[in-house]
């Protein structure tokens, strides 16, 4: 089992390394979704709307 | 007249500001008030754009039709 | 605004005014930051200090009354509350009452004295405070304020005297917004963009151009020869001579090669007449050659072998020539493979991840540009302008020009433009122009809406205008239709809104919000698209075949999972041109976030190699750009759908909204499919028929009279209250 692990090293790490990446993404999605940030993504303060926005 | 009529570039004193409580509030708050001056900008049909106490100010015809000069 | 009065020449005596008003002044230009900090520190300062309040006072009779309210009502609060209050109560104002919650007489007797002051100066409380004040207003600035040319027109009134002038008004805007989109599309766009995708996310560019104009030098001067060797060897050579000029073959000599070259040369009559083919890398079209004499073959054997301006045999290699940066997808695939990682894990990494978001990233060129035109006009002022010239087209339609508020805010992002629309009071209008609000393409449309553009238009800049125009079209429509049912039919609310002064906005400001929403834009990509396409890939590259369930080759997608579930559905939208279930899925994944549509596309329509070349033969003008309408106008992201929801706050709107979206979006890109079919000749009776029966039912829906009934719907409650009865 050791050489099927050794032989493919490379694809086992960088599939790990994907897996974080994509777990990391969803828990960042799911903060935001939390705080209730909009796609919008700007910062309220320069955003030219004049203040209708109200994000919670 | 109403402010409708008035000629562009003209300035104006405002007679008297009618209409409904609120529509009167609204339009007092933006400085329409019976002895200030207005000036009209530009006008589209009906539609103007105003200068009133030193700010530009756009009305639709119906609100531009109860002040009256 | 300290800065625009002192460009006007005005000037304001501030210490005047400081006397007359009994309270420290100071001045502050918020825009350019001056005096902030000090007003800050000041009001600190005078806050800890005791208060002197400032003497204003009205007419006589006005301060009658408001003395004896003050004696009936507050004279137990602190003394220096108790005018406000009074003054409150003078004018009638609801909360205030509410709150303190008079006694029933003390409030009548109050009543009789605003009365009786009200008989006098023969108007109403409110708009007395509100004269008064004005009238002390214009008494102090009288002798504190000098404005430089009294009742001329300034600058901006200039402007605004063109801008929205009757017949130049809406032309202007047109310009305008052509121009925008020429400019970041076309002229900054389109170059970047080729150098992203063909360059940084494709094979390769050279470094600040450094070779390119060396490399095409050589290039045209090998001109076809690869192509006429080719056709030679087609003919008159074998596959020993095929592989033994071919450079990319494992064995390959250069001694070996010309041997071979040689041979073909000696075995070629000389009154020989070969066809060759090109192929052109941004069309797919083949062009055949025919006719081509010995001595072209001569010529190209000679150009072959030639190294005074290449390397080495063959045709010139770009990377030879200044400095060449190998694309994102070389370096990862090379080094990939040197780790020795798996084949599905490469596909997964290059043919789905960097595929897919960079095709969007490929975009972020034009975006910029695009962001920082939108945040120059937005913060000089026009915008505004056009609420007001497009307000005299919307009311004849029975629409205000709030309405359009939100979709300029909805050409950055339709979150917060739907959320603009809470600036309506008229129920009705508040929720048709939320239902509308997402036709306009906002920022994540337009990388699909350039892609349409370069793979069938050219690149034109119209495509953009012309969907920015689209876009306004429908809600104007959605406007009209709606307005005539019995749901939103109504008079417009009354349309005022004061309009700031031009003023060229500080190059910080425009910056800070196009990088705002260029970073945005990109974060997106790397996250809602990156996971999109990861899912995309698996499903693409993974099927039944004969039985068996493997990864599947490049050519045998047509068999992957996802073609399967796309093809399920694909019908739906076969009369709209297309109805493959790549387009399908592409138009499903955009509900996720409408970037989206680019990076399937870039997953499913990669595999070539050129994505832009394959959509062009795969869609024609008239199915590309029904296409680009649908996904324009049919429901938006899940963000965008999320804050429908929260501003109807009321499931049935909301599933209303998106299912008249998404019918208006279906029955527009159907009319144009059909209606297009007939310029190009594709003519079907049976849609063409569907279509104008479509197209005269939405005129019928957009002329016919309404007349709302006399009679109430219900009857009315006799108790309760009477408010809403009208």
């Amino acid at each position: 089992m050791f050489s099927w692990i050794y032989a493919n090293l490379a694809t086992i790490i960088i599939t790990i390394l994907l897996i974080v990446i994509v777990v990391g993404i969803i828990a960042k999605l799911r903060k935001n979704k939390k705080e209730g940030r909009s796609a919008c993504g700007g910062s309220c303060g320069n955003c030219s709307m004049g203040d209708i926005c109200h994000k919670p | 007249m109403p402010l409708t009529l008035a000629n562009v570039g003209e300035e104006n004193i405002i007679k008297r500001v009618g209409g409904k409580p609120e529509v009167k509030q609204h339009l007092e708050n933006l400085g329409f008030i019976a002895g200030g001056n207005v000036t009209v900008i530009s006008a589209i049909s009906g539609n103007v754009i105003v200068k009133v106490k030193e700010a530009r100010v756009a009305i639709s015809r119906e609100m531009a039709q109860k002040i009256i000069v | 605004m300290m800065d625009v009065v002192r460009k006007n020449g005005d000037k304001i005596n501030t210490k005047q005014l400081s006397n007359e008003l009994g309270v420290e002044i100071i001045e502050i230009s918020a825009l350019k930051g001056d005096g902030i900090l000090e007003a800050a520190e000041l009001a600190i300062e005078v806050a800890k200090k005791a208060q002197k309040n400032p003497q204003h006072t009205f007419s006589g009779v006005v301060e009658h009354a408001i003395a004896h309210i003050e004696e009936a009502t507050v004279h137990n609060m602190p003394e220096n509350e108790q005018r406000w209050y009074a003054i409150k109560i003078f004018e009638r104002d609801e909360k205030v009452l509410e709150q303190l919650n008079l006694d029933y007489d003390v409030q009548a007797h109050i009543e009789e004295d605003i009365k009786a002051v009200e008989k006098e100066l023969d108007d109403d409380s409110e708009s007395i405070i509100t004269n008064e004040r004005y009238y002390y207003i214009s008494s102090i600035l009288k002798s504190c304020y000098k404005k430089k040319n009294a009742g001329s027109m300034s600058t901006s009134d200039k402007i605004d005297k063109v801008v929205t002038n009757r017949w130049l008004g809406l032309p202007i805007f047109a310009v305008v917004m052509f121009l925008v989109y020429y400019i970041s599309m076309v002229s900054v766009g389109l170059a970047a963009t080729d150098w992203m995708n063909d360059g940084v996310f494709g094979d390769g560019w050279h470094l600040f151009g450094i070779g390119s104009s060396q490399y095409s030098q050589a290039t045209d001067a090998y001109g076809d020869s690869d192509q006429i060797i080719d056709g030679f060897v087609a003919k008159y050579g074998n596959d020993k001579i095929a592989n033994a000029i071919d450079i990319e073959n494992e064995n390959y000599a250069e001694a070996n090669a010309k041997k071979a070259l040689e041979q073909l040369v000696d075995k070629t009559p000389s009154d020989a007449k070969v066809v060759y083919q090109t192929q052109d890398e941004e069309t797919l079209e083949v062009t055949y050659h025919e006719n081509t004499s010995k001595a072209e073959l001569n010529s190209a054997v000679l150009a072959y072998l030639n190294t005074d301006y290449k390397e080495a045999y063959g045709a010139p290699d770009t990377s030879n020539y200044g400095i060449w940066v190998l694309g994102i997808p070389v370096l990862v695939g090379n080094g990939l493979e040197a780790v020795g990682a798996a084949n599905w894990l490469i596909g997964l990494i290059n043919d789905g991840i960097i595929a897919g978001v960079g095709a969007v990233i490929g975009f972020v060129p034009q975006m910029l540009v695009l962001f920082l035109l939108l945040a120059f006009l937005e913060a000089c002022g026009y915008m505004s302008r056009i609420a007001f010239v497009l307000d005299r087209v919307f009311r004849k339609f029975g629409l205000s020009g709030k309405s359009f508020i939100p979709m300029l805010v909805g050409v950055g992002c339709g979150v917060p433009g739907v959320m603009a629309s809470r600036t309506i009071e008229n129920e009705r209008d508040r929720r048709m122009t939320i239902m509308t609000t997402t036709f306009i393409p906002c920022g994540a449309k337009v990388p699909f809406i350039a892609m349409i553009a370069g793979a069938l238009f050219g690149g034109s800049a119209l495509v953009s205008t012309s969907a920015y125009f689209i876009g306004m079209a429908a809600i104007i429509i959605s406007g009209i239709i709606l307005k005539k049912t019995k749901m939103f039919f109504g008079e417009p609310a009354p349309f005022v809104m004061e309009l700031p002064a031009y003023h060229l906005p500080t190059a910080k400001n425009v910056l800070r919000s196009m990088w705002e929403r260029g970073w945005s834009f990109i974060k997106k990509a790397g996250t809602i698209v990156l996971l999109s396409t990861i899912f995309i890939w698996f499903t693409t590259y993974f099927g039944i075949i004969n039985g068996d369930f493997r990864m599947l080759a490049e050519d045998e997608i047509d068999h992957s999972i996802l073609a399967a579930v796309g093809g399920a559905i694909a019908w739906i939208f076969k009369p709209l041109g297309w109805g493959t279930w790549e387009a399908t899925v592409a138009s499903i994944t955009g509900l996720i976030a409408k970037e989206n549509i680019v990076g399937t596309m870039g997953v499913l329509y990669g595999a070539s190699g050129n994505v832009y070349a394959t959509i062009g033969s795969v869609f024609t003008s008239v199915s590309g750009y029904s296409f680009l309408v649908f996904n324009l106008l049919c429901a938006p992201c899940f963000a965008a759908i999320g804050a429908i929801k929260r501003e109807m706050n009321n499931a049935k709107w909301t599933w209303f909204a998106i299912l008249y979206q998404s019918g208006f979006a279906y029955a527009i890109a159907f009319m144009i499919n059909q209606f297009g079919g007939m310029f190009t000749g594709n003519i079907n009776a049976i849609g063409l028929t569907f279509a104008f029966a479509l197209l005269a039912g939405m005129i019928y829906m957009m002329v016919r009279p309404y007349e709302e009934s006399v009679k109430p719907a219900k009857k009315i409650k006799q108790t309760k209250s009477l408010e809403g009865a009208v």
